[in-house]
This record gives structure tokens, C-alpha cells and sequence, in this order.
């Protein structure tokens, strides 16, 4: 698919990797309907009429219904998901140090909500949006390396498996209309989440232990998109951009 | 309608004799949604047309799926 006049939504688009996949839309000549909590980044964005900034909290159905719905009054259509928001979060199965001594379930069902049930409630409404248009359009989920199973992070790294496996699914459930869905999943990346989540220690071990030895960068990622995007024979798979670390 | 026939057989698994105009979404326990997919894009592959997606959504018996393909194919 050529990213020329296509319009995408982005979630966590106002920052981050998400900021970085817009701006390579952007440079492609694509429309952008920019997902994110944080209003205050959405403001950053530069007004442009190739841009709908939504301000929505993706773990609300009815304020993901709205976000869809005023993307498609301003373009008329919907060819591109780009499911990027979620949260970063550590924690043992047995945490010694906490009062509870286990890991808590309040922030399972937090990275669960908004890292694996809120792209599969955007997914749903925008996969309907393309069946009732016949938009042959691409859906593309950021996993993560943590989707192999990292020590630490039980939740997140359920959500990450979840979503490439819906990944999959959607592929056999959609790819006979023309919609593919493709997965992405980034390495241990050089992003302010990062950095606030993982200590510099770890950081050094990981850059020690990954072959091309450094973080990656968010541009990296942003590549990686274009190409599941414009690769038409591509689907239900998982594209791992992670300097060939292995967890 | 000979090519039709064949598709409903194959998607629905009911043998030729099987088939009946009256037959509906309730009475083909293989006729769920998802299989309601497969027959959209075995119809269209194989005979070559674009459905709508109202078309897509009224196709709920036999008669009416001959009914919306014929139209089609005039």
C-alpha cells in the first residue's frame, strides 16, 4: 500500500515512538488522526490539515467510538491502525519488597487494559469501518521483545504475546478482505519510557548483550512500520527490530 | 446459478441434494459468522462480483443470497 493520501490513526502518536510514526507518515504524504492521553503533547503537535488531534483515554469503548467517528467526518476513511500506545511496567511474580510480597493486580489489569484490551476494541472498530467501506486497509500492532517472556515484567509481557496472537488472528479473519494485519516489535528502545522503566544498569547489560550494541532508536521502529504498511504480501506476522537481542 | 450451487455447497459442507432455497442461518449449524465471511469472498472470488455491505448483511437464507447474486450478474 502506497502511503500517499491514506489515512491512518495513531494511538500514543503525541510523543515517543508514536510521534515518530507520524512524522514518517507525515513525510509520506499520509493524514494522520493522532490518538493520546496526555493533551498537553497533542498541543506540541503543529495545526495542519492533514492532522486530527484527539485527545482519548483508549481504555474507554465509548471514547474510542467518538475518536473513530470524528476521523472518519474529517477524512471520510480509515486504510491505516497503528496500535503504538501502551505503558512500560516491572514487577516480580513474587515481589519480596512490597507489602502484598506478589506481584499487584491492579497493575496487571492496568497494562493489561490499555496494552492489549484497548488495540483489540480499536481494532474491532476500526476492522468494521473497513468491512462496511471495503477499504482494503493494514493493521499494525507495536508489540515488543517482552512478548518472548522477560523476567519482570509477567504483565507486560502477557499483553505483548496477547497482541501478536490477535495479530494473527485478524490476519486469518480479515486478510480475504484485503485488510492485513502485521505486528511490530521493538527491542529494548532509546525512549524517555525507557529510560523512566528500566534502570541505566540494566540498560548497560542490554546494550552489552545486544549484537549491534546500542538502544534502538525511534526512526528505527518508524522504518519498520512503512514497510509492513507497504509491503502488500505481508501478514499475520511479527516484525522484530531489536539489533538481534535475544531475552 | 450451477457455480453458486457449488460455492454454498462447499462453504455450508452440504452435499448437492442438500441444498434447498429455504434453508436459513438457523437451519446450517456451519453458517456462523465467521463462515458468513468465507462465503462473502468465495462468492466474490468465484463468480466475480463486489457485493455491498448491505448485500453482505441481507444474505441470511439461500433464496436471498441467489436473489442478490443474480441480480448481480445480469
Amino acid at each position: 500500500m502506497k502511503l500517499e493520501n491514506r489515512v491512518a490513526i495513531v494511538t500514543g502518536g503525541a510523543s515517543g515512538l508514536g510521534k515518530s510514526i507520524v512524522e514518517m507518515l507525515l513525510d509520506n504524504g499520509s493524514k494522520i488522526v493522532v490518538l493520546d492521553i496526555n493533551k498537553e503533547a497533542l498541543d506540541s503537535i503543529d495545526e495542519s490539515e492533514n492532522i486530527l488531534k484527539v485527545a482519548c483515554d483508549i481504555t474507554k469503548e465509548d471514547e474510542i467510538a467518538k475518536a473513530v467517528e470524528k476521523a472518519k467526518d474529517k477524512f471520510s476513511k480509515i486504510d491505516i491502525l497503528i496500535n503504538n500506545a501502551g505503558i512500560l511496567y516491572s514487577e516480580p511474580l513474587v515481589n519480596i519488597m512490597s507489602k502484598e510480597k506478589r506481584h499487584s493486580v491492579s497493575m496487571w489489569q492496568k497494562v493489561i487494559d490499555i496494552n492489549l484490551t484497548a488495540p483489540f476494541i480499536l481494532g474491532s472498530y476500526v476492522a468494521e469501518q473497513m468491512l462496511m467501506s471495503r477499504t482494503k486497509g493494514v493493521i499494525v500492532n507495536i508489540s515488543s521483545i517482552s512478548a518472548r517472556g522477560n523476567a519482570g515484567q509477567s504483565a507486560y509481557s502477557a499483553a505483548k504475546a496477547g497482541l501478536e496472537s490477535m495479530t494473527m488472528v485478524w490476519a486469518k479473519e480479515l486478510g480475504s478482505f484485503g485488510i492485513r494485519s502485521v505486528a511490530v516489535a521493538p527491542g529494548f528502545m532509546d525512549t524517555e519510557s525507557t529510560h523512566d522503566a528500566v534502570t541505566q544498569e540494566v540498560l548497560n547489560h542490554v546494550k552489552k548483550e545486544t549484537p549491534i550494541k546500542r538502544l534502538g532508536k525511534a526512526q528505527d521502529i518508524a522504518e519498520a512500520v512503512k514497510f509492513a504498511i507497504e509491503n502488500e504480501y505481508m501478514n499475520g506476522k511479527t516484525l522484530e527490530i531489536d539489533g538481534g537481542l535475544v531475552i | 446459478m450451477e457455480l453458486l450451487n457449488k460455492i454454498l455447497c462447499e462453504v455450508f459442507r452440504l452435499k448437492e441434494e442438500e441444498l434447498k432455497d429455504e434453508l436459513t442461518m438457523e437451519d446450517i449449524g456451519k453458517w456462523d459468522s465467521l463462515t458468513h465471511m468465507d462465503l462473502v469472498t468465495s462468492i466474490e472470488e468465484g463468480l466475480e462480483i463486489q457485493l455491498s455491505m448491505d448485500d453482505i448483511v441481507t444474505m441470511r437464507d439461500i433464496k436471498t443470497i441467489k436473489s442478490i447474486v443474480q441480480e448481480k450478474l445480469v
